[in-house]
């Protein structure tokens, strides 16, 4: 009888681990949003006039606490997501047929409403030739949208937030421009840093939770691109932009090999 | 008056919606896990509202097993859960035959009671 070979055992033990990892994320997970889901839920109900009507002042301290409990569930939400990518627990199905431009379309349509809130104009611009399809997984290029644009809204207090799109060899680039305070010089190199001073300073003072720019650069590199800032200047704004590859290029069979290889059977 | 079955294990999550579901009008009972939920589901809800992570069985295991039933499998589920949503879950659990797949922290209690409205019709 034929003895397992170590190659064998070893990966037996690589996948015990990989569902340990996976155990205690989604134990964490749970315990940790279980809390929040209820204090969550409770000061929806209070809002919303179920234990009898609200005063004005009553009003604003729940909305107050809203915020806050929102706040510590991105920050949950985004070590959760931290966490799993550097394990290399979170699964990436990549798809051929990903239209960048129609699918910052739909988000764009889904944040018009928060955008004409503030006053600020959201624009998609068309680019003037059809772009090739990319390679991505899309809950994932979602993620990274809503990122880049829901910072740009979050920062922009006034003018407007304008998505475009360009082909460069064979990746196709978006980029999110908005006329927001625009990132100081030193502080530029640092803001894909998870946790760094200019990562989080600012985004504390909006709400965010100062990882998602690192969670996006994670995102693009593992599917095969770049995520950078284009250009800002204080007072004029912020340029982000990533690049996807496009179908069938090399770059994208590169990625779907490794991704492949990484998943297992 | 509309029958509500609660398969949630944890007390804070139990209290909460209970309290949701009977201030709007619904009968409710509760299951704390997957074995529980399997016996109350002969009370015939009118709507079955399950949580993913579950001791003994799972929620995904639960739901299998009343889809499989020619006595339970019309009942609708609405799936409520801690764990990342992505698009595939969506088709998956479409798949084993839950009507909605909704994520806890991102949902309201109206939201929730709105579905199930929307499902005991």
């Amino acid at each position: 009888m034929q003895k397992t070979s170590p190659e064998i055992v070893s990966t037996k033990q690589e996948e015990k681990i990989d569902s340990v990892k996976d155990e205690f994320i989604s134990i964490v997970s749970h315990e940790l949003r279980t809390p929040m889901s209820t204090i969550k839920g409770y000061l929806n109900m209070l809002l919303a006039g179920d234990a009898g009507s609200v005063s004005p002042q009553i009003r604003d301290v729940l909305t107050e606490m809203l915020l806050a409990i929102e706040r510590e569930i991105r920050l949950v939400n985004g070590m959760l997501d931290i966490s799993r990518l550097e394990a290399g627990r979170m699964p990436f199905t990549l798809k051929d047929d990903i239209d960048v431009v129609e699918q910052a379309r739909l988000l764009i349509q889904s944040l018009i409403h928060s955008a004409s809130e503030k006053k600020l104009s959201l624009i998609l611009e068309t680019p003037p030739d059809k772009l090739p399809k990319v390679q991505a997984d899309n809950d994932k290029l979602i993620q990274v949208l809503i990122n880049l644009v829901g910072n740009a809204l979050k920062f922009t207090i006034k003018g407007s937030i304008k998505v475009s799109f360009y082909k460069k060899d064979e990746f196709v680039v978006t980029c999110v421009t908005d006329t927001g305070p625009g990132i100081p010089i030193d502080k530029q190199s640092h803001i894909f840093e998870k946790f760094s001073q200019a990562s989080t300073k600012k985004t504390r003072i909006s709400g965010g939770s100062g990882l998602g720019l690192y969670i996006s650069k994670i995102i693009i590199e593992k599917l095969g691109g770049k995520i950078w800032l284009a250009e800002s200047k204080i007072g004029a704004g912020a340029k982000f932009c990533f690049s996807l590859p496009q179908v069938n290029s090399p770059k994208a069979k590169e990625i779907a090999n490794q991704v492949k290889s990484e998943e297992g059977p | 008056m509309s029958k509500v079955l609660l398969v949630e294990d944890d007390s804070l999550m139990v209290k909460m919606y209970n309290l949701k579901f009977e201030h709007d009008g619904f009968d409710v009972d509760i299951a704390l896990d997957g074995e529980e939920a399997l016996q109350k589901v002969k009370n015939k809800p009118d709507v079955i509202v399950l949580d993913i992570m579950l001791p003994k069985i799972s929620g995904t295991e639960v739901l299998e097993k009343l889809k499989a039933d020619s006595s339970t499998k019309d009942i609708p589920v609405i799936i409520l859960t801690n764990l990342n949503v992505t698009e595939e879950d969506v088709a998956k659990t479409k798949d084993l035959g839950a009507k909605e797949i909704l994520m806890k922290t991102e949902v309201t209690p109206q939201e929730v009671v709105d579905k199930i409205r929307k499902y005991s019709k």
